[in-house]
């Protein structure tokens, strides 16, 4: 796992490394320390990351286009802060988690578990997923989207009116913040359950979710079984 | 003569009902003659005083002097009064009410003879000013009525006016016929309005200057009060004549003493507009009044003409008062505006009242909204103290919350749970300098100002645990300060918070500047530089809540002398506060 620390304190920014250092172990790849994340984003085409840990005082404008930035890049975001009242709002732009300041080193294992374990998942409170679209980084709503498509290190947002959004993230990953009501049915599948009408086998093993607007999606084979029992 | 004349129509009291100058019944008719001398024979009905002047104007101050009126009862049927030429003023008499009485208000003594019969006299007539003893100034005789009946009558009055002290050369002496009964049904009116106008005016003056001496000496009360005493002098005066029947040579003085007062109270009511209502340029108002005031006296030798002028004028500048305050939209203007109007409209002359009642009610609308308006005034000034007192908790609530404000604690504490397990000794100094802050901190909260020397203590403090903090060797540097002079709490330290948190801090810029400039006139200036490259941010340089606590801290304590901005220079920004000294004007 590769993490970049934006923390602007350096005793701080030192725990947060040494903290991460114990806690990832051999898992961890490669950590960057940097003092604010402009000085740390213009690098981070050449040498990407798997998880951001920011420092941020959403107070202001600037601490929200900082925060939209970063959840709209590829990797997770998990905001470390002394702003706890913020912290709400952070879960809804889709933070994998908030760690408040002071913490102690159980409190930042048990954040890093929810990127670095199999399955696991961010509170589900998120509210909006960011997109850049023209250089702009824009609002999704979690409410109008149907369904997801993975498309190899990004995924496609399919939306109630048909459009789609292309989001920098996986499709795992972008599954780990969403709400409990996106079912994973294909390996490049998720889908709102709520929009899916029924379930069709058909010849060859073959199995498809009819989704209400008529569309229908594949469904894995080991996921059938249990998304059946699911729907009765 | 024509002042002379003047000035008697206003002693014989012409009320405002005036009958029609052409009587449909002229059931009396009379001549009027006069002369110098004594002689007890005068008196008679059928002395021949054919030889004598005519007219009922008889030099004043010159001794005895008899007047012989002629009255000439035409019909078989006893008046019920209608009479023309110089004694129209008949009130009392009318139908069902026929005349059998004689009023008489002339400033002299005399004594009074029906038909050569002697019914009556005021004072003691002299020959002398030693001789001559004032009597009232108003006598109503009662004729007996045998005497009363068809046919022709003398009324010889002989009198003498060594004490009469109107400037006039002469005086006028009328007759009024009347009916005893409806006389009195009607004179008994004459006090009522002026006594409860002197009551209300007195009740207003007593509360307003009650209210002045408790409830903090608010000038538009004083003037409330002092304009509400001099009203009720005003009233008191005016009843005087119906409730003390004092000498005629008081009669004078008394006018004299209305007229002034109505003078003073002409000025005293637009000054208490001008006051209540906050007029810039009041002397120019005053100024503009006094020409008025000086034609309202110019006016007329009569003095209820005068008063009535005065009234006016005074009303006139109320209303141009009332008009500009409307038009800046001051609090009850309207109100104040239609009294002046009301009063303008409907003020008159009302004889021996000297205003009409009217006048009273319109006053008594104006006293009464002014006094509602300086009460409303009073009110929203305690709601502001209030305020006033609020803000200053608030301000010292801000102060405390800088420094308690959890994201500052839980960052703090965040680096220190760090620092305890890295070097303790390290975490020892930390806490100490954190407790340095705070106790500082506790010992300035409730102060509005405090030495400099204190507040760059505090500011020392915070940049100990700052430096920590960002492992920065954060310095301020002061010179050319004054530490005693005083300062507002925290304004310097909320400077170096806003540097800290909005500057960009380049390597070995970690040096905050503090220099005091002290000018001639007292006033000082303060430059504070704090290093680092400005973020473009928005959140800095103008708004910012540290920057509203620093404003409204200096306007607390420097209100209207201060000014605080703030520019970009090599290698940071810097923040200029300048205090005026006392007694300085100029805005922030």
């Amino acid at each position: 796992m590769r993490v970049l620390i934006v923390e602007d304190e350096p005793p701080l920014a030192q725990r947060l490394e040494r903290f991460c250092r114990e806690i990832l172990g051999e898992n961890l790849d490669s950590i960057r320390v940097a003092t604010v994340l402009a000085e740390a984003s213009a690098r981070l085409d050449e040498s990407p990351i798997d998880l951001l840990l920011l420092d941020l005082n959403l107070h202001g404008r600037d601490g929200m286009e900082l925060l939209m930035a970063s959840v709209a890049g590829s990797f997770h975001t998990i905001i470390v802060s002394a702003n706890t009242e913020q912290a709400l709002r952070a879960f809804e732009f889709g933070v994998v988690d908030f760690v408040p300041k002071p913490f102690s080193k159980d409190r930042l294992a048990q954040a890093l578990a929810r990127v670095t374990v199999r399955e696991g998942r961010a509170a589900g409170a998120a509210k909006f997923l960011a997109v850049k679209k023209h250089g702009r980084v824009e609002l999704v709503e979690i409410d109008r989207i149907v369904y997801l498509e993975g498309a190899g290190a990004y995924a496609e947002l399919v939306l109630d009116d048909g459009t789609r959004e292309l989001h920098d993230k996986t499709l795992e990953k972008l599954h780990a913040l969403l709400p409990p009501v996106f079912e994973r049915i294909h390996k490049s599948y998720v889908v709102r359950w709520t929009a899916v009408k029924a379930l069709h086998a058909s010849e060859g093993s073959h199995y498809e979710a009819e989704l209400k607007n008529g569309q229908c999606l594949p469904v894995g084979r080991t996921r059938y079984k249990e998304l059946r029992e699911k729907l009765r | 003569m024509m002042r002379t004349a003047a000035l008697w129509i206003f002693v014989m009291l012409a009320s405002s009902p005036a009958w029609g100058a052409a009587a449909e019944r002229n059931a009396l008719l009379w001549t009027v003659c006069s002369r110098a001398g004594d002689d007890p024979r005068w008196a008679a009905k059928d002395w021949d005083d054919r030889d004598w002047e005519p007219g009922n104007i008889v030099p004043a101050r010159s001794g005895v002097r008899w007047l012989r009126f002629r009255l000439e009862w035409k019909d078989g049927e006893r008046p019920d009064f209608r009479s023309e030429g110089i004694g129209r003023n008949v009130s009392g008499i009318g139908p069902g009410a026929p005349m059998d009485s004689i009023f008489l208000a002339v400033p002299a003594s005399y004594e009074l003879f029906w038909n050569g019969r002697r019914i009556g006299g005021s004072g003691v007539v002299g020959a002398t000013k030693a001789a001559e003893r004032p009597g009232p100034l108003d006598n109503l005789f009662m004729v007996p009525p045998e005497l009363l009946g068809p046919g022709e009558h003398v009324v010889a009055i002989r009198l003498s006016s060594h004490h009469y002290n109107f400037p006039a050369e002469g005086l006028q002496v009328n007759l009024r016929p009347t009916n005893y009964a409806r006389h009195y049904g009607t004179e008994i009116w004459g006090p009522v309005f002026p006594l409860l106008g002197a009551g209300a005016a007195g009740l207003v003056a007593v509360l307003s200057l009650m209210l002045f001496a408790v409830a903090g000496r608010w000038r538009p009360l004083l003037l409330c009060g002092a304009l509400s005493l001099c009203l009720t002098i005003f009233y008191l005066l005016i009843a005087w004549r119906w409730l003390v029947r004092d000498p005629y040579d008081w009669f004078y003085p008394r006018l004299f003493a209305i007229t002034w007062i109505m003078t003073v109270i002409a000025g005293l009511f637009p000054w208490l507009l001008l006051v209540k209502f906050n007029v810039p340029r009041r002397r120019w108002w005053l100024a503009a009044a006094i020409p008025l005031f000086a034609l309202a006296w110019a006016s007329s030798t009569r003095y209820e003409e005068i008063v009535l002028w005065l009234c006016r004028a005074m009303l006139v500048v109320s209303l141009g008062i009332g008009v500009w305050a409307v038009w800046k939209r001051r609090p009850w203007a309207r109100f104040v505006l239609a009294g002046v109007l009301m009063g303008l409209l409907t003020v008159r002359t009302g004889g021996r009242i000297f205003l009409d009642p009217s006048f009273f009610a319109v006053f008594g609308v104006l006293v009464v909204v002014v006094f509602a308006t300086l009460g409303l005034q009073l009110r929203s000034d305690r709601r502001r103290a209030q305020e006033a007192k609020l803000a200053a908790a608030r301000l010292e609530t801000e102060l405390l919350k800088k420094n308690l404000q959890p994201h500052f604690l839980l960052n703090t504490l965040a680096v220190l749970t760090e620092i305890v397990e890295r070097d303790p000794p390290a975490a020892v100094k930390l806490i100490d300098d954190l407790a340095d802050g705070f106790r500082t901190l506790s010992r300035v909260a409730a102060e509005k100002l405090i030495p400099l020397a204190q507040e760059l203590e505090l500011c020392r403090a915070h940049l100990r645990v700052m430096g920590v903090r960002t492992a920065r060797p954060w310095e301020l540097v002061a010179e050319g300060v004054d530490g005693r002079a005083p300062v507002p709490p925290a304004v310097f330290l909320t400077l170096i918070e806003n540097g800290i948190t909005h500057q960009r801090a380049t390597d070995g810029a970690a040096k905050f500047r503090l220099r005091g400039e002290r000018a001639v006139d007292g006033s000082v200036r303060y430059l504070f530089f704090s290093p680092g490259e400005v973020q473009a941010d928005g959140a800095r340089p103008e708004g910012g809540t540290g920057l509203r606590y620093v404003r409204a801290r200096l306007e607390e304590s420097f209100p209207g002398r201060w000014s605080l901005r703030g520019e970009g220079v090599v290698g940071g920004w810097q923040t200029v506060i300048e205090i005026g000294a006392t007694g300085n004007g100029g805005g922030a």
